[in-house]
């Protein structure tokens, strides 16, 4: 009952967030044409750092970018900075839309998207990492990682999740399955952070949310690490290609490798050849013509 | 957008198989498949093969070409030849595919034979991990026995159903029944095959055929007959003061089958073999054996990756990271990404050989979008990343790699 009373409230918010921006987006447009160094001075205020503004606006005029573009590259760094939420995703973004030669025009409606995965994502992953048992893995772990750092991280990672069209629901639900105490117990914060990160880009994620946040978890269960996972993408979409079955079935298939035992590199290579189920004869075609098989009929 | 949305498919395989071994009966060669046990022998064996696969949305298909050498250390001539194969399926729904299988082969000395054969296929998966297919069609084969100077052509109809499983990820259990349909109750095969896999680079195989072969022998009144089995064989010839016997031969063969994968490219196998055959008509029981051992070489080249870049990172220690890129081109090559906030043109990679380009980073536990940047003169271009790359959508339309440092 409460979950779900959380995803509604979450979705509430969101729609809620994004009448607002529409409704608000004249007064903040005159409000950015009064000054940029106003906007800037409110972004300082906010925490975000001069050194991040002082780049980007370096940037900017390298670019030919005019003031009005820029204060709306700013915007939504500026919206998360007064949320005390992570800015460095948006700075990164609009950078990297700079260095491809990407138009403001074009940037800005990205950035947004972000700011809204961000601002969605939080009420996910903000209570959730502060968990007593997340914690304890944190500190259990040894990897070299601050929990403000895992949570920016986190953060991140949950929002491009949310940016690329995951729900609300299928996010909190693959971080409760990574949060049960077997899955946790297994598990490292970069395991953690690449779970949520290669989310939404498995090929079952978009059909399929809820079972392939339980595969994700079921991975990390399994001892699959960082490596393993970030490989995981790209096993499940050569095996989907291969095998020519429905991406349940890959699931399926997949959970079922794990749950026998075998080892995260050979369930990659089992994916990656095709092999859904281990190596069922049909999801190979071809490699049963092995010379030392002979012809197929020779009686 | 999803990661890299290939729907056209093209992978290959090259391969290699040698092998040293001693043979009592050339019937346990899977190649030539005629029954000669008139010397035992050592021999050698060499086969390339090369293989083709490409899948598009619900057809998929495989070509296979190799060829074989095979020389006998007693002086006999070598048998020499190749095959081709081009099997097409289209799968229905999660369970059911459907398809041809069609081959050819020539193979020479000490008899020569030319085979050709297509078969269509049904195949059903009741669940992931077993699956049975049907298949019946027609195999031609003209042949000629040098020794015997014996040849003619002729047309088997022939039948197949088999059962594949996986009880458990490590055993494979598989069973088939073969059979000519012109005649249906007087030749019939039975084969069962259990593999276990010990380790992911061990693994072995047992296997155990059964066949009965019904014929009828065309004996002199006053003589006896040849107890050769039918196997491959042209037939037998006729005579005129005879008489009709109605014979069966029976052979049970065994084996069993080691592949120890020594890495990515070599393999180490071998394999032992005994056939037993128990015929009415001499009243004789036959043993013939095999043993061979050797060297698989196998590789699966890159299709459609030039000009590509295919990343490979490697974690040295806490977070010194080593790139390198194989790419083959002109210019300068640079890595630029979240690491250096996207500032241009970014880290330069330098040159180890002629296609590949090393960099080292250093960075903290996080997710990582990078790119790859060519100057080549006064030209800038996003180098694109190969199929096999982890990429993410950037956002603007285009797509960005993506590492994780632990």
């Amino acid at each position: 009952m409460n979950m779900k009373w959380n995803i509604h409230y979450i979705r509430y918010a969101s729609n809620l967030l994004a009448l607002s921006l529409v409704a608000l987006f004249p007064v903040m447009g005159m409000a950015q044409d009064q000054s940029l160094n106003d906007l800037i001075k409110i972004a300082q205020d906010a925490g975000i750092e001069q050194s991040r503004l002082d780049e980007l606006q370096s940037r900017a005029a390298s670019r030919g970018i005019d003031d009005q573009q820029l204060i709306q590259i700013i915007e939504p760094a500026l919206a998360l900075a007064k949320q005390k939420l992570p800015t460095e995703m948006i700075f990164q973004k609009a950078m990297e839309g700079m260095a491809k030669g990407i138009s403001s025009q074009q940037i800005q409606p990205v950035l947004q998207n972000l700011r809204l995965g961000m601002e969605s994502a939080v009420l996910i992953v903000g209570p959730w990492v502060e968990r007593g048992d997340v914690s304890q893995m944190m500190r259990q772990s040894g990897e070299q990682i601050s929990g403000r750092a895992f949570r920016n991280e986190l953060l991140k990672a949950g929002s491009k999740a949310m940016s690329q069209n995951v729900t609300p629901e299928a996010l909190q639900q693959l971080l409760e399955a990574i949060g049960e105490e077997a899955t946790l117990a297994r598990s490292k914060p970069s395991g953690i952070l690449t779970a949520v990160s290669i989310f939404s880009d498995l090929p079952s994620t978009a059909e399929h949310p809820l079972a392939s946040g339980a595969v994700v978890a079921r991975a990390l269960k399994s001892g699959f690490g960082a490596g393993d996972l970030q490989k995981l993408p790209g096993a499940m979409n050569s095996a989907q290609r291969r095998s020519q079955l429905p991406s349940a079935s890959v699931i399926e298939g997949l959970s079922g490798q794990m749950q026998g035992g075998t080892p995260a590199s050979k369930i990659l290579q089992n994916l990656s050849n095709g092999n859904i189920g281990g190596g069922p004869p049909g999801n190979v075609p071809g490699l049963d013509n092995k010379p030392d098989r002979g012809r197929p009929d020779n009686r | 957008m999803p990661i890299t949305g290939v729907c056209q498919q093209w992978q290959g395989l090259i391969s290699v198989d040698t092998r040293a071994g001693y043979s009592t009966n050339t019937i346990l060669n899977p190649f030539s498949g005629e029954w000669d046990r008139s010397s035992s022998s050592g021999y050698g064996f060499i086969s390339p093969m090369g293989q083709l696969y490409w899948s598009r949305e619900k057809y998929s298909a495989d070509i296979t070409g190799g060829g074989v050498y095979q020389p006998f250390f007693d002086g006999r001539d070598e048998l020499m030849g190749g095959f081709s194969l081009l099997n097409f399926r289209r799968r229905f729904g999660s369970s059911w595919s459907a398809g041809m299988e069609t081959g050819s082969s020539y193979f020479s000395r000490p008899f020569v034979r030319g085979m050709a054969w297509f078969q269509p296929v049904i195949a059903w998966s009741p669940t992931l991990f077993s699956q049975i297919r049907v298949r019946a069609g027609s195999t031609y084969r003209d042949y000629e026995s040098l020794q015997e100077g014996v040849s003619g052509s002729d047309r088997f109809d022939t039948y197949g159903i088999e059962f594949e499983v996986w009880p458990t990820f490590k055993w494979q259990l598989r069973a088939g029944m073969y059979g000519n349909m012109d005649q249906l109750a007087d030749n019939q095969s039975f084969m069962i095959n259990a593999e276990h896999r010990f380790t992911d680079a061990l693994q072995v195989s047992a296997r155990l055929n059964a066949d009965r072969h019904s014929y009828q022998l065309i004996q002199d009144i006053e003589g006896s007959g040849s107890p050769g089995p039918p196997i491959g064989g042209p037939g037998s010839g006729g005579g005129t003061d005879t008489e009709m016997l109605d014979e069966t031969d029976r052979l049970v063969k065994a084996g069993l089958s080691g592949r120890y994968r020594m890495n990515q490219s070599f393999a180490l196998t071998m394999n032992m073999d005994h056939i037993g055959l128990y015929s009415s008509a001499s009243e004789q029981t036959l043993h013939d054996y095999q043993l061979s051992a050797g060297v698989r070489y196998t590789v699966q080249p890159k299709l459609g990756g030039r000009g590509k870049a295919e990343p490979e990172w490697k974690q040295n220690g806490q977070q010194i990271l080593s790139l390198k890129i194989n790419y083959s081109g002109e210019g300068q090559l640079y890595i630029i990404g979240d690491f250096n906030d996207w500032d241009n043109p970014g880290m330069p990679l330098t040159r180890q050989s002629s296609n590949r380009y090393a960099a080292q980073l250093s960075l903290p536990t996080g997710a990582y979008e990078y790119k790859i940047l060519l100057i080549d003169g006064p030209e800038e271009k996003w180098i694109d990343f190969s199929n096999d790359t982890y990429t993410v959508s950037d956002g603007f339309g285009g797509t960005n790699g993506l590492v994780f440092i632990e």
